[in-house]
């Protein structure tokens, strides 16, 4: 596959596609409930509410949480409406209630990953990387003391795009559409395989990976990642979106 | 490891009176006899496409973005307590699982929240790659569908279904589904701007490399 793809992170996904839908509601004129603006609404919520918890911004109530999500939703989404004006409080109203109990939940858990932070159990994000095109993460997925269960790199920026043609020689590329897989043959691990999902994370399962294994997989990881992460060029002729 | 899934694939396009009907057996649960009846002549017959390989790593890694089961590693699940005993494998250390006061052989019974997440994870890796374009925009929290996802130009509704029964269990499985998805397809084809797509996916695990979808489309 020569074409290079845009991915978009999901935040920027949700807030894109929210806001193409409102402008065209609004176009139709329609006063319809849209059940689709229900549901990226209330998983931009989501996303939000769970970013905010990383963060540990501290708040109390499972309300507050949902209202400052709201609130941030409504902010961006205009900003990018500029001009044109949509009153989201009829979505606002159903999601607040539909995710009060998810809400409470990573309340709880807000607490527990502050503790964890505390005690040291929790791997912290790596350093930023910079590839050869533009910069990203590299992080793990498991408890610091036990199995780390996955190698993940994710673009730092909210757009970027992927050149799979940067390591057509390096591995092997399944798939024509996401998840797509990239599959290297090392020679002293064997096959691996690196799914690559719609917002350009590269994942690579490394359950029971000795440390040594884990530490040339996180290299061929940040090789990969350091190729194929573009950014999108002035000259829109040598871009193709699929 | 590398999954094969062979898949077949059939439409049905909703006319308006097939909406109306649908919808009308809500009040009045008979008329969905009817709208089965009246579904003949509007859906084709189920056409193979060719397999899809998947390998169980991106399965996995879908199973974690869609799911909502709580189950963790479905696939070890299934293969170690499930197609491994089925087969006569001896599970250490001694006793197959619940079955400390069985004296008699019993009919297996696999864990079916595992069944389920594989069942989304297929559904959602399906919707992508047979509609190159779409992305995944939300997993409706505990309410239907399992999934919603655009291609730019339409909404793709996505609801999943699994079983290790056969191909024939798992076309009962969806028939007997359509009827929901076809309310489902009139109502948010009526109050969405773009045109919507249901898709029902069912997904029969006929061993640990080898599937067999079978997708229904439903449009308006």
């Amino acid at each position: 596959m020569s074409e290079r793809i845009e991915v978009l992170s999901r935040e920027e996904l949700l807030l894109q596609t929210l806001t193409d839908l409102i402008r065209s509601v609004v176009a139709t004129g329609t006063a319809n409930y849209n059940p689709v603006i229900a549901e990226v609404y209330a998983e931009f919520t989501r996303e939000l509410m769970v970013g905010q918890a990383e963060v540990a911004l501290g708040l109390a109530y499972p309300e507050s949480l949902l209202r400052q999500a709201g609130d941030a939703i409504e902010r961006r989404v205009q900003e990018r409406l500029g001009e044109i004006r949509f009153n989201l409080s009829r979505y606002k109203e159903g999601v607040a209630k539909a995710l009060k109990v998810p809400a409470k939940e990573v309340l709880d858990l807000q607490e527990d990953l502050k503790q964890a932070r505390r005690q040291g159990d929790i791997p912290m994000y790596g350093p930023n990387e910079y590839g050869e095109h533009t910069p990203f993460w590299i992080s793990e997925v498991g408890l610091k003391r036990s199995e780390i269960q996955a190698l993940v790199a994710l673009p730092d920026d909210r757009q970027c795009y992927l050149d799979f043609g940067q390591i057509a020689e390096y591995c092997t590329l399944r798939g024509e559409w996401f998840p797509f897989e990239l599959i290297v043959q090392d020679s002293s691990i064997g096959e691996l395989v690196f799914v690559v999902d719609q917002n350009g994370s590269i994942q690579i399962h490394t359950d029971n990976f000795p440390a040594e294994a884990l530490n040339r997989v996180r290299n061929i990881l940040r090789y990969i990642a350091g190729k194929i992460y573009v950014e999108p060029v002035s000259d829109d002729s040598e871009w193709v979106d699929m | 490891m590398l999954i094969e899934i062979e898949i077949e694939r059939r439409c049905l396009q909703l006319t308006d009176s097939l909406s109306a009907l649908a919808s009308l057996a809500s009040s009045r649960s008979e008329t969905k006899d009817q709208f089965l009846r009246e579904l003949a002549g509007n859906i084709t017959d189920y056409t193979p496409l060719s397999p899809l390989p998947i390998d169980s790593n991106t399965l996995r890694t879908m199973i974690t973005q869609v799911s909502e089961q709580i189950v963790y590693r479905p696939l070890e699940e299934l293969r170690h307590f499930y197609f491994t005993y089925a087969r006569g494998a001896f599970l250490l250390p001694g006793y197959p699982r619940l079955y400390y006061m069985a004296t008699n052989k019993q009919q297996l019974s696999p864990s079916k929240s595992a069944i389920a997440a594989i069942g989304e994870g297929v559904a959602a890796i399906l919707t992508q790659r047979l509609y190159p374009g779409t992305l995944r925009l939300a997993r409706p929290y505990h309410t239907y569908p399992d999934l919603v996802s655009t291609d730019q130009t339409s909404t793709l509704m996505t609801e999943a279904k699994a079983t290790v029964d056969s191909v024939q269990g798992i076309k009962q499985v969806i028939q007997a589904e359509v009827f929901r998805m076809a309310q489902h397809v009139s109502a948010c084809t009526t109050l969405d701007v773009r045109p919507v797509v249901g898709l029902l996916i069912g997904t029969v695990l006929l061993d640990e490399t080898k599937y067999h979808a079978v997708i229904t489309e439903v449009k308006k």
